[in-house]
């Protein structure tokens, strides 16, 4: 669309030069060159862990590379400062005050009025004018932690737009947006780019891609693997540089669900989530689908008492009022979290010890009561050469592992405790290929033994593969369910975005 | 979660509160300002006080629980600021011990106004090597401000020995005289600085930023907030309390001996925690720390009154520490769940 001004004699905005950062030895961008030109969309592309926000990092000044240069405007920089050149960012991982009020989030980065006073109508006004570019009303005054995690997002994007920046980096601003709010926010895009800012737009979404780019950038592992112009580079071109070879169309075979009720939600309601009610068949995998910030984790982190709930739970023949993940854990329900990172692993242990975990009582025999690691680490080898997991020695960190053997080895640890109910929230992300293949496998293993499988993922071809039924949640609700004849995954995206 | 349950049943109810947003139900609205609950604290304890010795009310006694109150007052105004960003001094109370044992060690050589003076800067310059300790060492704040505490003492203690001195009139013109022989000075400079330290949290870019490290120290960093600088502003401010309140301290006594200032921060940080302001942060008040150290003396007060044993103080502000702790635990979860209601009850209205 602006590619006439991207020609030779207009300089660009931001040159990456070689650019490299590396995590404890690990690099997690690896001599990574860019360009940006003033008005052009570039979109970034890559799986989890690709490098992407790390690059972003290193471009507004969070992190500082090792190796290579940014020219920005003309002027090379060997690390940039946060705030000091007019790059504005919206975060994935939200930047916001909880306790701040909705106009004092969008004015922090440059506060009006004369130093060192602050200028409280002005901001209001600033944010209010923000606000209404992107189309959102908003009480200016009400303090951010009360909003939903769209309301959130939103307060995020007026925020950057009012730092008027010459570059602005978008990582994955739409997650948590309904459709009208994606249009909206596409349109103030491509009004900026207009005026010479240029963007860089970062997403997991290749229709978002193609609807609003000019230039795409693959990376993966850290890598500049490929990309071009938009409209020059075809779509089944960016899949296979996303994922490093081309997808094959395989088939999973899925069990036929037993007629037995596992587990059974009834009236489910808190602050993330109205009125869920659902069952699942022992052998039947039940796919939820729905954007970020739909309920999803929320839902299924509920089920395993892990957040406070009002409703009723029925596990396994028993029903509970209130409960807690000891006692599921017990009855043989697993759950697999969905930040893995904070939530799964822990981090400055053995991967041995990370092996064991769930269930100690079986993995290790005492020396004498309560005393002793008899066979832990035999045990857990054995559950390492089950789940095939690459790794060097089992006494080192867990962090030494790649994502996808970190995954693997965390479901090796609930297999472990010969679970009936397993819990997945979205356990293929932010993992390599070979991984979510034989992590896929294994959830279809585990239903034709029979277990019931509540799946949530983020990746709508893995739910269409697996699932028996899918439940659609938008703004915590279910709003559908469909069944296998009848999926089709531009349909349930459609229906997670827009309720139709 | 009960009253988010209760309300579902009928829908008609939450649309019209939100309406309202709640506004109308002044009770409610009272009840979520944060100092509330300790000023309804020291009415009490007053109208207790009162009803068991009837010269309590009268003005002298008055006026004299706020002079009493005025040095751990004071210091409450610069641990908000600490406490809002998330970190803790509690080197307060041997700063101020330092700062007088300087005092009365210069005032052999230098003119009252120079000594005065100098404490102000003595103390400042504690508090910026606690903000090294903190900001550039990044040393856990309990810890840091823990070895500047000993190393007060310490210093403290070189210079006074074991004497007890006397100080001279001059120096001790802050902490005993009255404006027109009516309102004490260390009064006025509390009220002062509650006044300033107000202004600054609600009107200034530090002010707002204090509350925005406060909140999140990676959401600061992102937003290109100087957090080093805020929280290094932030233990300078405490510091610098600390010094006012040594000079109101040495007017008020006289003289200068060990074991002053002795547990001094506990009582300070007890009077914030009371006020409603977040230990782990964020969310606090000024006024707050006024009416808490006002209730500290009050119980003080009552203990005296009640010709209790010398002992039955420190018992008494453990447990105020400990009550005001646990009430800010309460008030969080309390917080928290209507939080989840307004957020329940948004979601309900949004499709």
């Amino acid at each position: 669309m602006h590619n006439g001004l991207a020609m030779d004699n207009v300089q660009p905005l931001l040159e990456v030069h070689n650019i490299s950062k590396a995590f404890s030895g690990i690099k997690v961008i690896d001599n990574v060159n860019i360009q940006v030109f003033p008005g052009e969309i570039v979109a970034l592309l890559g799986e989890n862990g690709a490098g992407k926000s790390t690059l972003k990092n290193v471009l507004v000044g969070l992190l500082e590379p090792e190796e290579g240069t940014i020219i920005f405007k003309g002027q090379e920089r060997k690390k940039m400062k946060v705030g000091a050149y007019k790059i504005a960012a919206v975060h994935q991982e939200l930047s916001v005050f909880p306790s701040l009020t909705v106009a004092e989030n969008i004015c922090i980065t440059n506060l009006p009025g004369n130093k060192p006073m602050i200028d409280w109508k002005k901001c209001r006004e600033t944010a209010k004018k923000y606000l209404e570019l992107i189309g959102v009303e908003l009480d200016l005054d009400t303090t951010v932690e009360i909003l939903s995690p769209g309301e959130n997002q939103l307060v995020e994007i007026a925020k950057s737009l009012r730092q008027q920046p010459d570059l602005l980096i978008l990582d994955e601003p739409t997650t948590s947006l309904s459709h009208p709010e994606r249009q909206k926010l596409f349109g103030v895009m491509r009004m900026l780019a207009k005026q010479g800012v240029g963007i860089i737009f970062i997403t997991h979404f290749i229709d978002e891609v193609y609807e609003i780019s000019d230039k795409i950038i693959v990376l993966r592992n850290g890598v500049h693997v490929g990309g071009g112009l938009t409209k020059e580079t075809p779509r089944k071109e960016v899949e296979q540089l996303l994922v490093g070879r081309s997808l094959l169309e395989r088939k999973l075979e899925i069990p036929t669900p037993i007629e037995k009720i596992a587990l059974k939600v009834s009236d489910f309601n808190s602050d993330r989530f109205i009125d869920i009610n659902f069952e699942v068949k022992q052998g039947e995998i039940l796919g939820i689908a729905g954007l970020m910030g739909a309920g999803r984790t929320e839902i299924i982190e509920s089920i395993f008492g892990l957040r406070k709930t009002r409703g009723t739970l029925e596990c396994l023949g028993k029903t509970f009022k209130k409960w807690n993940p000891t006692m599921l854990r017990d009855m043989g329900v697993l759950f697999v979290p969905e930040d893995r990172k904070t939530n799964g692993i822990f981090p400055q242990r053995a991967l041995r010890e990370n092996l064991t975990a769930a269930n100690l009582k079986k993995m290790i025999n005492p020396v004498i009561l309560g005393i002793g690691f008899r066979n832990e680490k035999k045990n857990a080898l054995e559950l390492a050469k089950a789940q095939s997991l690459v790794f060097s020695n089992i006494e080192t960190s867990i962090t030494s592992l790649s994502g996808g053997n970190q995954q693997k080895a965390i479901i090796a640890r609930w297999l472990a405790i010969d679970p009936k109910v397993c819990i997945f929230d979205d356990p293929t992300r932010g993992v390599d290929i070979g991984a979510k293949e034989a992590i896929s496998a294994q959830i279809a293993e585990l239903a034709r033994n029979g277990c019931a499988v509540l799946l949530v993922s983020s990746d709508v071809n893995e739910l269409t593969e697996l699932s028996h039924r899918i439940l659609i949640l938008r703004k915590g609700r279910i709003v559908s369910e469909l069944k296998r004849s009848e999926f089709d995954a531009q349909k349930i995206i459609s229906i997670a975005s827009t309720g139709a | 979660m009960h009253l988010l349950g209760r309300k579902a049943d009928k829908g008609n109810d939450i649309d019209m509160d939100i309406a309202k947003g709640n506004k109308n139900n002044i009770f409610a609205r009272i009840f979520q300002v944060q100092w509330m609950s300790i000023l309804l604290g020291v009415v009490l304890l007053t109208v207790v006080l009162s009803i068991l010795q009837p010269s309590f009310s009268s003005f002298i006694n008055l006026r004299n629980i706020l002079v009493q109150a005025s040095a751990v007052g004071i210091m409450a105004v610069g641990m908000t600021f600490v406490i809002m960003t998330g970190g803790i001094d509690i080197s307060v109370g041997m700063n101020l011990f330092l700062m007088m044992t300087i005092m009365s060690e210069l005032q052999k050589f230098l003119p009252p106004i120079f000594v005065l003076l100098s404490a102000i800067i003595g103390s400042v310059l504690v508090g910026a090597f606690n903000g090294f300790l903190v900001c550039n060492l990044k040393i856990t704040p309990f810890i840091a401000t823990f070895a500047t505490l000993s190393i007060c003492r310490g210093l403290g203690y070189w210079i006074i020995k074991s004497q007890m001195r006397s100080v001279v009139e001059g120096v001790r013109v802050i902490g005993s005289t009255r404006l027109f022989d009516i309102i004490p000075v260390p009064v006025i400079i509390w009220i002062l600085l509650c006044i300033v330290g107000f202004f600054i949290l609600s009107t200034t870019r530090f002010g707002r930023y204090v509350l925005a490290v406060g909140n999140s120290v990676n959401s600061a960093q992102a937003s290109g907030i100087p957090v080093n600088k805020v929280k290094f502003g932030a233990y300078i401010c405490s510091a610098l309390c600390a010094g006012l309140a040594s000079l109101v301290y040495i007017g008020r006594l006289g003289t200068v001996q060990a074991d002053l200032g002795y547990g001094l921060e506990f009582q300070v940080i007890t009077a914030v925690v009371l006020g409603g302001t977040k230990l782990i942060g964020g969310k606090g008040t000024i006024i707050g720390g006024f009416i808490g150290a006002i209730f500290l003396i009050l119980t003080e007060n009552g203990i005296s009154l009640m010709e209790l044993n010398i002992f039955t103080y420190d018992i008494a502000r453990g447990l105020l520490l400990f009550i005001a702790v646990v009430l800010d635990i309460v008030s969080y979860t309390r917080q928290q769940k209507t939080l989840i209601r307004e957020r329940a009850m948004r979601l309900r209205l949004s499709l």
